[in-house]
């Protein structure tokens, strides 16, 4: 299970912390919570690996949706053939779209923003490269971290997360770099080696 | 990081630590040498990091140090990010990373591979 970061009671971002132990966390269904590929935060009862974590322990969701089940019929009836009214699914599915909209939008106003949680820089892998590798191109990586953290603080949470994906694709190619010349490197040896062997043998 | 990968990052550091703690870089010829040392003749920032840690790891500090100088800080400094950024959660993750995660620290550490880099091969240390 992935690894979620959730607004307390205060508002408070926490976290990350293993799906799994949300509920003990105190992490209702109507939590907000945000792991990363997210784009958005998200009620908890709207993320698919947490649902199963809360439809046992909460009879309040089928409560809260029972009132606009009228109100949605007598709308949809004049447009929609008779066939389609005893259809429960899709009209579960059309609920939770606009639920997640509402939450959408509430994530996109100003004052939600400061819930944001901080992008990964992966600072330690960049450190790594540019130790083990001996390609100083650890060095972008580096910076794109130092970026991520800069953009996170002063808000700009969107350019924020462009800097951490530089940050991850740097790290990458500076690691994969290293490890095909080590890769190289001791094939190059083994084989070397082996022609060495035979050759004396013959 | 999830915890699959924390346990196949921890399993590689393990691997890597036996494997250097085993060979001796100085007398394998199939370790692996810095490219841009054979390429260029001049030492890279992390050049002689294998020798240092195979020393540092047989317990001659002294002699990982002569291999690589940088590492006493780049070794201390990599293993309080893994601690922030990896091990701690919550609000002291937060605490250990205004420190690790710094502007000062960050630019820092770039402006000191550069000099180290230079230096190194000036002054031949």
């Amino acid at each position: 299970m992935n690894s979620y970061y959730y607004l307390d009671a205060a508002n408070q971002q926490q976290g990350p912390l293993d799906g799994n132990l949300l509920p003990s966390k105190g992490v209702t269904a109507q939590t907000l919570v945000w792991a990363q590929g997210m784009a958005e935060w998200t009620a908890a009862g709207q993320v698919a690996e947490l649902q199963p974590l809360f439809q046992a322990a909460q009879p309040a969701q089928p409560q809260f949706q029972q009132p606009a089940q009228p109100q949605y019929q007598q709308y949809q009836q004049p447009a929609q053939p008779q066939v389609q009214q005893p259809e429960q699914p899709q009209y579960q599915q059309n609920y939770g779209q606009a639920q997640y909209q509402q939450h959408y939008a509430q994530a996109q106003q100003p004052g939600a923003q400061g819930f944001q949680p901080k992008p990964d820089n992966y600072l330690v892998w960049a450190i790594l490269t540019t130790i083990c590798c001996c390609w100083p191109l650890g060095i972008v990586a580096i910076v794109y971290a130092a970026k991520v953290n800069n953009l996170y603080m002063t808000g700009q949470y969107q350019a924020a997360q462009e800097a951490s994906a530089n940050a991850k694709k740097w790290s990458i190619i500076t690691a994969i770099g290293g490890a095909v010349v080590v890769l190289l490197y001791v094939i190059f040896y083994v084989i070397m080696g082996a022609a060495i062997v035979s050759g004396a043998r013959w | 990081m999830n915890r699959t990968e924390k346990i196949i990052f921890g399993a590689g550091a393990l691997c890597a630590c036996t494997a250097l703690f085993f060979l001796n870089p100085t007398q394998h010829d199939f370790m692996p040498r810095c490219l841009w040392k054979s390429m260029m003749g001049y030492d890279c920032p992390g050049c002689g990091f294998q020798r240092a840690l195979h020393a540092a790891l047989h317990g001659r500090l002294l002699e990982a140090a002569h291999y690589n100088l940088f590492l006493i800080l780049v070794i201390p400094y990599l293993i309080a990010l893994i601690v922030s950024d990896w091990i701690l959660t919550g609000e002291r993750a937060a605490r250990w990373q205004r420190v690790t995660h710094s502007q000062w620290m960050l630019w820092g550490y770039v402006v000191l591979y550069f000099l180290w880099w230079v230096l190194r091969n000036v002054m031949g240390i």
